[in-house]
């Protein structure tokens, strides 16, 4: 009984040099002895034969210098993609074609959000300290409670700070002096900073 | 471990479109104040005040915070003169006392809540420079001065800045 025909499939692979081995070696005893496998290498063979000089007679018509160079002056002529444009198809092709490597920029982003949150907040914090260092404290404001011309029921001042109109500073520089808060209708107060004349000096 | 280079380029372009980002996110907006020059109108009244009985001057009844202490032991006030004066952060104006001395007003500027914080400096006698007396937040109601000896009296100096506001409660 003669052994059963070579596959197409088998026979195309072993005609391509693909098949290596004892698969080849049975392939080519059994084409030896039987003709149909044989006729059918046979015509494989032509077949890529004529495939073959098919090609090369066609490639005879190609200008290939005039085709290379439209494409080097279209890809002169044509402007380079923007950032944008190439964000994009890295995005779209992430996102279609590689969608389980999506964690990497996650990752990176949330690794560059809190990177800058650390940076900021230290930054501002070492600014503040920066600023509080180099600011030099006012000299206490001088108030002496008492004055020749006061009357003994002004009202003492015993903070800087008035309803409306504020004193930041105060100096009386060598000088005696007292701020008194008038207070008037409706919760507003104003203040007065009373300086002794003859120490205006 | 990454995978690829690929994911290397990923993770870097992550990195890169998170810390660009914020960058127009918290951009601070152009601010219209920024762009107007700070000024603002102020007026220096100078009274002379006096404990010995006389003339009350009229102008001041509508500064109800003379009728109070320290101030309600003088029995008269008289007005010697009224400046009105446009306070910027270029211009300090200055105004002469009948003492001498000159009273100088430097608007550094102008807060939040739309109260100007305002240097008063008042110059030495016979000297051209001014000692910063006192910095104030001032609200638009007069704030004083007061103490110089002249004529016998005392000098009062009210100094309005601004619009005055409304009153604060506390």
């Amino acid at each position: 009984m003669n052994a059963p025909h070579v596959e197409e499939e088998l026979l195309q692979r072993y005609f391509d040099g693909d098949l290596k081995g004892p698969p080849a070696a049975s392939v080519s005893q059994h084409i030896a002895t039987c003709e149909d496998c044989k006729q059918r290498h046979v015509a494989l063979s032509e077949l890529h034969k004529l495939i073959m000089m098919a090609g090369e007679h066609a490639a005879l018509d190609v200008d290939f210098e005039r085709a290379f160079a439209n494409i080097e002056r279209g890809t002169r002529e044509r402007p380079a993609p923007g950032l944008i444009e190439r964000l994009s198809v890295w995005w779209r092709d992430l996102v279609e074609q590689r969608p389980e490597q999506l964690w990497a920029p996650a990752f990176g982003a949330a690794m560059a959000a809190l990177l800058l949150v650390y940076v900021l907040r230290d930054g501002a914090s070492d600014a503040h300290q920066e600023v509080a260092a180099a600011t030099p404290k006012p000299p206490a404001p001088v108030v002496v409670v008492q004055a020749p011309a006061v009357p003994a029921e002004t009202i003492p001042v015993d903070a800087l700070a008035f309803a409306n109109t504020e004193v930041v500073q105060v100096d009386f520089g060598s000088n005696a002096g007292t701020v008194y808060e008038i207070a008037l209708a409706g919760g507003v107060s104003t203040p007065v900073v009373w300086i002794n004349d003859d120490v205006i000096q | 471990m990454l995978r690829s280079k690929s994911s290397l380029w990923s993770l870097g372009a992550g990195l890169a479109a998170a810390l660009i980002a914020p960058t127009f996110l918290f951009a601070p907006p152009a601010a219209a104040d920024d762009a107007q020059p700070v000024s603002v109108s102020g007026e220096v009244i100078v009274v002379l005040a006096k404990e010995a009985e006389g003339e009350y001057d009229g102008k001041l009844k509508q500064m109800p915070a003379l009728q109070k202490p320290p101030f309600n032991s003088f029995k008269s006030m008289k007005v010697l003169s009224t400046t009105q004066v446009e306070l910027a952060v270029d211009k300090t104006p200055t105004v002469a006392l009948p003492n001498g001395r000159s009273l100088q007003l430097k608007l550094l500027e102008r807060m939040p809540d739309g109260r100007h914080k305002v240097q008063v400096s008042i110059n030495r006698p016979g000297k051209q420079d001014y000692l910063p007396l006192l910095t104030v937040i001032a609200s638009g109601e007069p704030f004083f001065v007061a103490g110089q000896s002249f004529e016998g009296g005392t000098l009062v100096i009210g100094v309005k800045v601004g619009a005055a506001a409304a009153p604060a409660k506390k």
